[in-house]
């Protein structure tokens, strides 16, 4: 290793045609970090960890792992990246085993090794049993976990799990996040994307949430809530509405109109007082209001403020303190 | 790491013989008791030796380039395909470890349907055996390595099932069928521009070294087409790890 930064991004950018996938992303992962990509469908988090793998070329800058140049020092990155993709990219042509043991062997694992490793990775995730079954025979569940499975047979540095979690029930979710705890104990560097945001809430030290192709937000939780974002406003109306009144986003206040237009939200600094600012705006364009909630905002509530389409391009002084 | 993908290459075929390996071995012993048994004696002798004798090493080459070349283009269709190449991109092995196991799988395949073509052909009656044994090694061995180079650039090329049949169908049949299989080039000498279109084709050149390891007649200049095949594999397996190497196809 060249030095002690298991990932670090260098204003990397990734485009198709006309679409900027990924905009200068330029943030690291600190060492035994469990750190969460967040972001909705096309927000380029899947396209930033594959130019960190080594399944799409970069179109501006690069990224090093430990030190290594993703580009020039391939080998070397990949040898300590073990990656789960939300997708199943298993071998169709022959059963989880064979899977495994070839995966390993591919990363320079000897032979004898791969077998050990195999039968070692299969009985951890309670795959064993099935082990002469061809990927897609197993279920949802199964696959991801073979997947998980696969990433830590190299014994990796980093671990990429992207999705892990999506379309399980209950149950295997819960066995696959404590799986992923028990790797994070061992001091592997976890970075990991999910729809879930109270499942990156409880899980990450850190996240970064992207929205298309932008790093828009990055730092812990409960710092990104207590940054300013911290109460969310509810207020029901008394009856539906085409539009807020002008004087409400001439203010600043992010506000939106959610539940069949029949509530106003904002994510804000100072509940009660916005809550107050809100009401003045709405009873002063005759707009009848029926409830006020003000409560403690969520990471979900600051995903959704920073990822709808009116807060892309909102400067972080607008979006902290709403006024 | 390199040697696991080659395994994993080589199983593919392995566990399935009766299809990789058995449909093709059956259809070239048809051509063999059809062409060469049944309508050979009507035939009568070509350059001094039976038409079966003459016509089996162009059978072998046939075989052996068709599978060679199937090897690859079909792994890496679908590897690509269903996008288990990913694995194998992300990890530590080059792009001339990827390659030389992708081909290298190909040329086994192609090898062990020749040779037991050859086998086979060796117990029928009135089949001359080899006679040069180190020219049918080198060639053998070099066809092999050129089709199964074409085959994992036609792999990297395919978008779908189609275009493999298409690349097999309209590219590599016709410079075997006129690749001088089934007839000498002394019976096309009338026909002008085949005469002189079959010199330029490479599969003619192959057959032609084969048939002189085999049989000991050579049509044309062995030293000439020898290095150009040698020149043409060499070429084609750069052309593969430069693909490999820029992500063609492979990579986003």
């Amino acid at each position: 290793m060249k030095n002690d930064v298991p990932v670090k991004f260098f204003d990397i950018s990734k485009r198709f045609g006309d679409t900027l996938a990924v905009d200068s992303a330029d943030f690291s992962i600190h060492k035994g970090e469990f750190f969460g990509l967040l972001g909705p469908n096309g927000a380029g988090k899947t396209t930033l960890i594959k130019l960190l793998i080594g399944l799409a070329n970069p179109t501006e800058g690069t990224a090093e792992v430990f030190g290594y140049d993703i580009n020039e020092d391939y080998r070397q990155v990949h040898s300590y990246v073990g990656f789960a993709p939300a997708e199943a990219n298993l071998d169709r042509e022959f059963n989880i085993f064979d899977n495994l043991r070839f995966h390993a062997g591919y990363n320079g694992v000897s032979p004898r090794e791969q077998l050990e490793r195999a039968e070692q990775q299969l009985k951890k995730f309670d795959l064993w049993e099935k082990r002469n079954d061809k990927p897609y025979e197993l279920s949802t569940g199964m696959r991801k976990k073979l997947l998980f499975a696969r990433s830590m047979i190299i014994d990796p540095k980093i671990v990429i799990l992207d999705e892990p979690t999506a379309g399980l029930d209950l149950e295997t979710k819960e066995a696959v996040q404590n799986n992923i705890k028990k790797i994070t104990e061992e001091g592997v560097t976890i970075l990991f994307t999910t729809h879930q945001i109270d499942e990156a809430e409880r899980l990450c030290d850190r996240v970064a949430i992207m929205n298309e192709g932008k790093v828009i937000e990055i730092g812990p939780p409960e710092e990104l809530l207590e940054s300013g974002q911290g109460d969310l406003v509810r207020i029901t109306l008394a009856e539906e509405i085409d539009s807020l009144p002008g004087k409400l986003t001439r203010d600043g206040l992010r506000v939106e109109l959610v539940s069949e237009k029949k509530e106003v939200r904002a994510t804000v600094a100072d509940g009660s007082e916005a809550a107050a600012d809100i009401m003045r705006a709405l009873h002063g364009a005759g707009i009848a209001t029926k409830a006020v909630h003000v409560e403690k905002a969520s990471l979900e509530d600051l995903f959704l403020q920073l990822t709808s389409k009116d807060d892309k391009t909102v400067s972080k002084e607008n979006r902290v303190g709403g006024r | 790491m390199f040697l696991t993908l080659l395994k994993r290459e080589v199983f593919r075929y392995v566990k399935n013989p009766s299809v990789t390996i058995g449909t093709p071995i059956l259809s070239q012993i048809l051509y063999i008791i059809v062409f060469g048994l049944v309508l050979g004696p009507r035939i009568g002798s070509v350059a001094n030796h039976s038409y079966i004798s003459f016509m089996l090493p162009g059978l072998v080459m046939m075989a052996l380039i068709t599978n060679s070349f199937m090897n690859p283009g079909w792994s890496l269709y679908m590897a690509r395909h269903f996008d288990w190449i990913d694995p194998i991109l992300s990890s530590p092995m080059s792009s001339t470890q990827m390659v030389s196991a992708y081909i290298l799988a190909g040329v086994l395949r192609g090898l062990l349907v020749g040779t037991v073509l050859i086998i086979v052909a060796l117990i029928l009656p009135g089949v001359v055996a080899v006679t040069h044994l180190p020219f049918v090694l080198i060639y053998l061995v070099v066809v092999a390595f050129l089709g199964a180079s074409l085959g994992t650039i036609v792999g990297l090329w395919a978008d779908k099932f189609d275009h493999i049949v298409l690349a097999q169908t309209f590219a590599l049949f016709p410079l075997v069928f006129l690749g001088g299989v089934f007839y000498s080039l002394e019976m096309i000498e009338d026909i002008y521009i085949l005469s002189i279109l079959v010199k330029f084709n490479p599969v003619t050149h192959m057959i032609n070294g084969l048939r002189y390891g085999m049989i000991g007649v050579a049509e044309l200049y062995i030293p000439f087409g020898l290095t150009g095949l040698v020149l043409l594999s060499s070429a084609l397996f750069l052309v593969c790890v430069w693909l490999f190497r820029r992500g063609y196809n492979l990579r986003i």
